[in-house]
């Protein structure tokens, strides 16, 4: 019995259970079979059971191996894990080859790095950091990606109800030539045991009504397969006229409706001093315990002394 | 043509202590409109001070989001105020159990709501009772801030503003400890308070009187202390009542489920208790909130009123 088929941890082996399972944890990939992992990580994140391991463990993140090979195991979770932040696609660098090798290129050197332990706490932060960056366009990314998939299921469903049709057309087809050669066969022997008219022109007139529907089957296959491609036509169409719409239907989000003035028309000078009101605000604590902020009264103050200075009254009336 | 002519009164759609609301028409370019016809005699002092106020400050604030008066005329029994005419507004919303909120929605309120209030704040002017039902909603979906009745613009430092504004529900703590120079941060705890409703569909902090409150206040949000809100104690009301602990994140997470981080990013910092530190319009204009996804709802997409008025 090799070695693989025994738990490490509590040393049952396949012969005693043979529905001993592995799983494994991405912190560490250590194989524990998972009546063990029942047992040791129910109560709660604990420390890896292998000796030496000081990895701390929790139950959710515990999974059945999907390669043979853990070090692909572990290759495959550490790009997925890249690779869910850092998720543009060609298109998003509209033409700018060079730009999207870099990013490919940066993306490569991440996942290496965190295989091979490279710089893994400087690596973990810059994604961390451009996933704090880019938070939006990553969900955008993805619900993307979510359209793409759906889209992908849709055509595929479509596909398969074609293959269905044709399928079921093709067999109606073969049964119709096979009882055409039975025909024939009959006419034959028909023909060498008692020429009789009534028969023949029976015979004959059975194929030719047997003729008529395998050509009507052949079109209607010709028609559902042109409808087929007209109808993924249409639906590619209609996919990239979407995209084409998102693009230029989307019209910038202005948080103030276009009416803020970006520059104030005049400074405050830290150093002003009011001496009656500067003194009223510091002394009475009611004003500092409501966020009163005597800088707010003289803004104010030079506002409404100035406001209405650029506006024409006639024209104002005008409206 | 006398003013009044102007202007036909159709039908009575409500009544309060000073005033009488009609739905009319103008004459000339059949617009639908409300009129406002306040009462004026009977009262020994003269015009009530709210209708004042409103005819002030409307007349100076002219914004997508902010109720327009069309007009104001006299006759010699009353004062009428002839406004845009909004048929619902956010609290019927709100109250209507048939309508659903997308997060889209409850973002383009928001947004709609802080441009006007931006537009009232950066003229100097706050509102002081912030609340659903105040907040109206034109025919083509945009939303409006109206009832200017306690209004004021904020004037010299040694002025004294009554804390006695703003309906109990949507009251700041500052208001709530009685402070006499608060500033437009008061605006932006009810706008706070009223995003929270939006996405609760349930009133935030319902309390029953002033004194609980500061307690339903302080249980949902903590308890202002020296340390969070330096010279808190100063202020008149102030009570070091029981103390409650600032509530996790977790905890408001688990609160608004619906809500993205960002969303409650932004109502954390609406509903700072300590107003030096509350974010203003202008800030939270700019908050990741409205530019992340879902984006805000056009207009004349939001979900409408189903019921009619019974």
């Amino acid at each position: 019995m090799s070695k693989n088929d025994m738990c490490p941890v509590c040393k049952t082996d396949r012969y005693l259970s043979p529905s001993l399972k592995f799983l494994i944890n991405p912190e560490c990939y250590h194989k524990i079979c998972d009546s063990c992992v029942d047992r040791i990580f129910s109560l709660g994140p604990t420390k890896c059971p292998y000796a030496n391991c000081n990895k701390v463990l929790r139950k959710n993140k515990f999974k059945t191996q999907t390669f043979e090979d853990l070090g692909i195991e572990r290759e495959t979770d550490l790009r997925r894990k890249v690779l869910s932040v850092y998720n543009k696609k060609e298109e998003d660098f509209r033409g700018d080859l060079e730009g999207y090798n870099k990013y490919l290129e940066e993306i490569e050197q991440m996942v290496d790095n965190l295989i091979n332990g490279v710089d893994v706490e400087e690596t973990e932060n810059k994604l961390k950091q451009y996933e704090v960056l880019n938070k939006q366009q990553i969900s955008a990314n993805n619900t993307r990606k979510d359209q793409e998939y759906e889209n992908f299921i849709r055509l595929q469903n479509m596909e398969k109800q074609f293959k269905l049709e044709k399928l079921r057309l093709d067999k109606q087809m073969k049964q119709e030539e096979d009882k055409m050669v039975q025909l024939s066969r009959m006419e034959m022997i028909d023909e060498l045991q008692n020429s009789s008219v009534e028969a023949n022109t029976a015979i004959d007139n059975m194929r030719q009504s047997i003729l008529k529907k395998s050509s009507a089957r052949r079109k209607q296959r010709d028609d559902l397969e042109k409808k087929f491609l007209l109808e993924k036509q249409a639906m590619m169409n209609d996919l990239a006229a979407k995209e084409a719409n998102d693009e230029t239907t989307t019209i910038p989000f202005t948080p103030f409706n276009g009416d803020r003035e970006l520059e104030p028309r005049f400074n405050l000078l830290p150093t002003y001093y009011d001496p009656i009101y500067n003194k009223l605000v510091q002394e009475d604590s009611i004003f500092n315990a409501s966020g009163y902020k005597i800088e707010k009264f003289f803004a104010r103050s030079i506002n409404e002394a100035f406001t209405g200075l650029d506006c024409i009254i006639e024209e104002e009336k005008a409206f | 043509m006398p003013l009044p002519l102007n202007y036909t009164l159709d039908q009575k759609v409500g009544e309060g202590t000073y005033a009488v609301v009609y739905l009319g028409k103008q004459t000339l370019t059949g617009r639908q409109i409300a009129v406002k016809q306040i009462k004026t005699g009977g009262f020994k002092d003269g015009l009530d001070m709210s209708a004042l106020r409103e005819v002030k400050y409307l007349q100076e604030l002219r914004h997508e989001n902010i109720i327009e008066l069309v007009d104001v005329y006299a006759t010699p029994e009353n004062l009428n105020l002839v406004l845009e005419f909004l048929p619902y507004d956010l609290e019927m919303l709100i109250r209507d159990r048939e309508v659903i909120f997308t997060p889209g929605d409850v973002k383009s309120w928001m947004l709609m709501f802080l441009r006007g209030l931006h537009h009232c704040h950066r003229n100097g002017i706050l509102h002081r009772d912030l609340k659903p039902n105040n907040l109206l909603i034109s025919p083509s979906g945009s939303l409006k801030i109206a009832d200017f009745g306690l209004a004021r613009s904020l004037g010299l430092p040694d002025e004294r503003l009554t804390s006695n504004v703003v309906t109990r529900w949507y009251r700041a703590p500052e208001l709530l400890f009685g402070s006499i120079h608060y500033t437009e941060a008061v605006d932006v705890w009810a706008a706070g308070i009223i995003f929270a409703e939006l996405m609760l569909r349930t009133p935030y902090l319902p309390g029953a009187d002033d004194a609980d409150q500061l307690i339903v206040t302080f249980k949902a949000l903590g308890t202002p202390t020296e340390s969070n809100w330096p010279g808190v104690s100063n202020l008149p009301l102030y009570d070091s009542i029981e103390v409650f602990s600032q509530p996790s994140r977790q905890e408001l997470r688990n609160r608004f489920l619906a809500a993205t981080e960002a969303a409650l990013d932004m109502m954390s910092q609406m509903v700072e208790l300590d107003p030096s530190k509350r974010n203003d319009t202008t800030g939270l204009l700019l908050q990741k909130y409205f530019v992340e996804f879902p984006l805000p709802t056009e207009p004349e997409l939001l979900p409408k009123r189903t019921k009619k008025e019974t």
